[in-house]
């Protein structure tokens, strides 16, 4: 039932990527929705009770990206996540706005950093990408914690 | 400890699946073609609906320019007017040369009416997924142009009900070009726009000028409108002029394409 509701969701996330997102387009760069949320269920919950999550969310943005090897997403997801909970875990151990923040501008800056293994991505579209997903990242991360105090996603 | 240890093995397997599936050719494509046939639908759906949205904000921030956008409009709806008139009987004249060459009615065939299913949800390469493949006679670099026939890209990828095509404002993307009056030709890429170079300095060009296809290339057939030229870089260091062009299509609102022979 929990992996229904987990693709459900994640679905959701990607139609309004695909319906909504390229529209608020700036240099070529929108926020992803879909990244922002691993990372704020990584910073939450840890990343290995967010698997389901970056498993399905992996696999769509894989079927739904310019790559053509299937599972390049699942482990770019898997690292940030990793990464995510290492920053909120074992450095910062307070989790408050300006850390969570900088753990959201670390990833991201990483999740580009992974992109570029595939995509020749430019310079400004890069600074744009990190900025533009930054500006997102709080109020996801809050809409999540909200969600999972909640419901226990 | 159990539960994560299983996680952690699901996720090996799952990797190793990954990597079976990307290894044996074709099987990728068909997992995509598989999913976009359940959820393309969906993705239109929210396409649409996106566009809707936009769309209602684009009005509503343009109505203190309508006014002023009416009295333009009307003016040029009398210059096109006057325009067609001319073009009919030029029409008429082709007509009957054509007649004479035995050469066919349409140079550009089209060949299917596509809807776009999906756009490129990351953001970095500028590409979208129609609705219609290799079952319907799509192939490898044939051109699209939206449905007012401007030049949209390529095809780039095919499956078999789908196709991703590749726009022209993707920043890999080559047309061979031509200034429609000056006949002056050269490549339109894309840096951070779309832009013609190495047109000698000696061409005389002018802002609003079309751009069209030069069929050089032989993927994009001649005569597809590409865009206008917005500026015109003359710096004195260059040995050539660079056009910065502005598409005729707004890639953001495109919902119906045409693939062409």
């Amino acid at each position: 039932m929990k992996i229904v509701f987990t693709i459900a969701f994640i679905l959701v996330l990607l139609f309004l990527q695909i319906g909504i997102f390229p529209h608020l387009d700036i240099a070529g760069s929108f926020p992803n929705l879909i990244v922002l949320t691993i990372l704020g269920l990584s910073i939450l919950q840890g990343w290995k009770k967010s698997l389901p999550w970056i498993i399905a969310a992996g696999l769509f943005l894989d079927f739904y990206s310019f790559s053509n090897f299937l599972g390049f997403s699942v482990i770019a997801l898997l690292i940030i996540s990793y990464l995510a909970e290492f920053l909120s875990q074992s450095l910062i151990k307070k989790v408050n706005l300006p850390s969570v923040l900088l753990i959201f501008l670390i990833t991201i800056f990483a999740y580009y950093l992974i992109l570029l293994i595939f995509f020749d991505l430019r310079f400004i579209g890069l600074i744009v990408g990190i900025v533009y997903n930054l500006i997102f990242s709080l109020p996801i991360f809050y809409v999540l914690k909200k969600i999972q105090s909640k419901t226990k996603v | 400890m159990a539960k994560s240890q299983s996680k952690i093995l699901i996720l090996v397997v799952l990797i190793i699946v990954l990597v079976v599936l990307n290894v044996i050719p074709g099987v990728s494509k068909a997992l995509g073609n598989f999913v976009f046939k359940i959820f393309s639908p969906v993705g239109k759906f929210f396409i649409n609906v996106g566009d809707r949205v936009v769309g209602f904000f684009d009005v509503i921030f343009s109505i203190k320019h309508l006014a002023k956008e009416n009295t333009f409009l009307q003016q040029k709806n009398k210059e096109l007017e006057a325009e067609i008139s001319l073009l009919k009987e030029v029409e008429q004249e082709n007509l009957v040369l054509r007649k004479g060459l035995e050469i066919s009615e349409k140079d550009i065939l089209i060949k299917e009416v596509a809807s776009i299913v999906s756009k490129d949800i990351q953001g970095i390469e500028d590409w979208v997924l129609v609705n219609k493949g290799s079952k319907h006679g799509v192939e490898k670099n044939m051109a699209v142009i939206s449905s007012d026939m401007a030049l949209v890209g390529r095809i780039i990828e095919i499956m078999p009900s789908f196709s991703k095509v590749m726009l022209i404002s993707n920043k890999d993307s080559i047309v061979a070009a031509l200034v429609e009056n000056a006949r002056s030709e050269g490549l339109v890429k894309k840096q951070d726009k779309l832009f013609m170079d190495f047109i000698p300095r000696g061409e005389s060009l002018e802002i609003g000028e079309r751009i069209i296809t030069s069929g050089m290339d032989k993927i994009y057939p001649k005569g597809i409108l590409i865009g206008e030229i917005e500026d015109v870089d003359l710096s004195n260091n260059q040995l050539f002029q660079k056009i910065t062009i502005t598409s005729a299509v707004d890639f953001s609102k495109l919902e119906t394409v045409f693939i062409v022979k």
